[in-house]
């Protein structure tokens, strides 16, 4: 167990700001309960204050971070009495993925472009789904749907959002 | 468990590998519908997640996509708060610089719990300043109670207003989300607005204008600009001019009517026809063909100088959304254009289409459908029902008025009319010829009968696929049309599609008209060959 040390704290904080969206994607990616994630997060994050000591700086943030954040899976998944969504070394394969910290920004100003090509409709339901918080059962009482439907919609506006962010960080453009 | 926990025991973790090229290779339509169940989706089981442990065992990028997949749907709440619905407002940087300077505060106050806490807010949902709040209070959203009140409103109209930049009409107390009957004008001096037909059809008009909406699929456009993109499944809009009648034939076009009636038509994409044979009306010019970056002037003087046809086009390229879902979809068959009249025994009919009836168990349960049969003749309407011998008397069975018809249709009796509480349904059933990603577009369903007299008297609309649950299941209540679609996601050869219509309790009056289009994403055609 490293050693806290108060003065590498803007350190960590700049480390977590480039990389916290990548750990928590890890962790929500492992784990489909969202509030359930933020937990596990939440503890991730205080794991990795308290393990900070020994991280080398200039080492790989992100791998640390994720070798961190699976372990608080793993016991995440003891704590559901055993019923693990994936197994160990499925999560290695997820800790080892490349992604592209230095990309984060390009992605999100992609995701605002993508977003601003959707459909009035598909936009409005993101918008009460994301920004209203409406669950999937309300969303579909509200609008004279199946819950079906509206996972069904959800899921075709995120599948095409992806689509769209990759062509676009390809060079392509919105269309 | 006895994993240790915190890797700093272990030497310095390895550097991240080169990013790859992400063109290079795309996940498939159905990889994206397995991520999209496995994270999000409630009903997921043990077999997706190890079907997604098997795929990326084989295939690291399987990992790397669903990760990218996840953080995505991840980001989008923070890019929904810090965005006008045009134009950009927030750059990540300047949301990871905001969180950082927070993060600092919270930790060198001893708060790492705070901290934390903080740190998932940020990473969640991204930093709401001042500038973010008013930009929210500039572009308020409806609220959940705004959008019930108008999806009542929503069976009335022919086309809805989506978008609105005009002083004038705000001012009018015009509003998105508006509906237009047939036959209502819009009509304003100054700005512009953005307005969805029920086909599908967005249409751009600046004012000023003057727009009559005629049905779900045409409007007469008797002064204004105007610049339409039409999805694969509403070929044939048209819009009326005072020189010609320009109908799509697939494509993204642009109209310009002047106060002296001199009409000017670009093709930004596809190909539209122009039909101006009526009396009074130009000759030649206004009976033609123009494809993709083609122009046309009718009805000016001839002394003017030639029409510009880029800056038409311009218009349509600043103003309307392009859709790269449209673009993507290819329409497979349409429950009008297909139907085939005669046949007595589906072995006698050609095509994918079936017509059924829940003769046996409840709607969602296609192991109790019955086919139809085809009637004609002197005393019968052509029609395909239930073929009972005593038709005069059609009640004695619950699936007695059961009936389709090239556009119309009667479900059978309601639950609340029968011993066995089973609503009977018309279905038209479609078979999936091929694997892909499917879709139910341009659905329209309208009650024949005069609807005042009969409140509370609804049909409903259910589509399904094989025994599945619903994807949709929607009421058309007295007082109009209701428009239908729907999402069915990725879809294997033959499995079978089944939108049907039923009484919702009470037969009574239930005689309806309809039409939809079964639609397919070309991608995930493509996809689906390339793996295979």
């Amino acid at each position: 167990m490293g050693v806290n040390d108060n003065r590498r704290s803007p350190e960590f904080v700049d480390l977590l700001g480039e990389h916290g969206t990548q750990v928590f994607s890890f962790i929500r990616a492992s784990i489909r309960r969202d509030h359930d994630a933020e937990d596990v997060y939440q503890q991730t994050v205080m794991a990795m204050w308290e393990a900070f000591g020994s991280f080398q700086t200039g080492s790989n943030f992100r791998a640390w971070a994720c070798q961190i954040a699976k372990f608080r899976i793993l016991r995440y998944y003891d704590s559901q009495r055993g019923r693990r969504q994936f197994s160990e070394p499925m999560l290695d394969l997820l800790v080892e993925s490349r992604q592209e910290p230095a990309r984060a920004d390009d992605r999100i100003a992609a995701l605002r472009r993508c977003i601003a090509h959707l459909t009035a409709a598909d936009r409005q339901l993101l918008q009460e789904r994301y920004m209203d918080g409406s669950s999937v059962n309300s969303l579909a009482d509200e609008l004279q749907r199946s819950s079906q439907s509206i996972c069904n919609s959800l899921r075709r506006i995120r599948a095409k959002l992806f689509r769209c962010v990759e062509s676009q960080l390809a060079g392509g453009t919105v269309s | 468990m006895n994993a240790p926990e915190t890797p700093g025991d272990k030497p310095a973790a390895r550097p991240d590998p080169m990013p790859t090229n992400p063109m290079a290779w795309t996940p498939t339509a159905q990889q994206l519908a397995l991520f999209d169940k496995t994270a999000f989706d409630e009903r997921a089981t043990p077999e997706d997640f190890q079907r997604l442990e098997e795929l990326a065992t084989e295939d690291p990028r399987i990992a790397a996509a669903y990760l990218q997949y996840v953080e995505m749907a991840s980001q989008i709440e923070f890019v929904l708060r810090s965005r006008r619905v045009e134009g950009e407002v927030a750059t990540g940087a300047a949301f990871r610089g905001q969180s950082k300077r927070q993060l600092r505060t919270w930790i060198g106050g001893g708060l790492l719990a705070l901290a934390a806490s903080l740190a998932l807010l940020l990473a969640r949902s991204g930093e709401r300043d001042s500038g973010d709040r008013q930009l929210a209070a500039d572009n308020p959203a409806p609220s959940a109670g705004q959008n019930a009140e108008r999806s009542v409103d929503a069976i009335a109209g022919a086309a809805v207003i989506i978008d609105i930049d005009s002083h004038e009409l705000i001012e009018a107390g015009v509003r998105v989300g508006d509906h237009l009957r047939s036959g209502s004008t819009l009509a304003f001096e100054s700005g512009r607005a953005s307005i969805e037909f029920h086909e599908g059809v967005v249409a751009v008009i600046e004012g000023p204008c003057e727009l009559s909406i005629t049905s779900i699929s045409s409007a007469t456009l008797r002064r204004g600009l105007l610049a339409a993109d039409v999805p694969p499944w509403a070929i044939g809009f048209a819009i009326d001019t005072p020189q010609a009648r320009v109908i799509d034939h697939g494509t993204r076009f642009v109209v310009d009517v002047d106060a002296s009636n001199m009409v000017e038509v670009a093709v930004a994409e596809g190909e539209v026809e122009l039909d101006g044979r009526q009396p009074g009306r130009d000759g030649d010019e206004a009976n033609r063909r123009l494809f993709a970056g083609d122009g046309v002037r009718l009805g000016a003087a001839k002394n003017r100088a030639p029409l510009e046809a880029g800056k038409l086009v311009e218009f349509a390229r600043q103003h309307l959304p392009v859709v790269a879902e449209q673009r993507d979809m290819e329409v497979i068959a349409g429950y009008q254009v297909d139907f085939i009249a005669g046949g007595k025994f589906p072995e006698e009919r050609p095509g994918a289409w079936r017509y059924l009836v829940n003769q046996n168990s409840p709607i969602g349960e296609p192991g109790g459908y019955v086919e139809l049969q085809w009637q004609e003749g002197p005393n019968v309407r052509d029609q395909y029902d239930a073929n009972l011998a005593a038709a005069d008397e059609p009640a004695d069975s619950p699936s007695g008025y059961v009936a389709l018809r090239r556009d119309s249709g009667h479900p059978g009796l309601g639950r609340f009319q029968v011993d066995d509480g089973i609503d009977r349904y018309a279905i038209a059933a479609f078979t999936v010829p091929a694997d892909g990603e499917y879709f139910v577009r341009s659905g329209w369903l309208c009650r024949w009968e005069e609807k005042g007299r009969f409140p509370d008297k609804y049909l409903d609309l259910v589509i399904h696929v094989d025994d599945r649950p619903f994807d949709e299941h929607k009421y058309c209540y007295q007082s109009g049309l209701l428009k239908f679609q729907a999402d069915l996601g990725p879809l294997r050869r033959g499995q079978t599609i089944y939108v049907a219509v039923g009484p919702n309790g009470y037969s009574y009056n239930d005689s309806f008209k309809w039409g939809f289009k079964i639609v397919r994403s070309l991608s995930s055609a493509i996809n689906e060959t390339t793996t295979e």
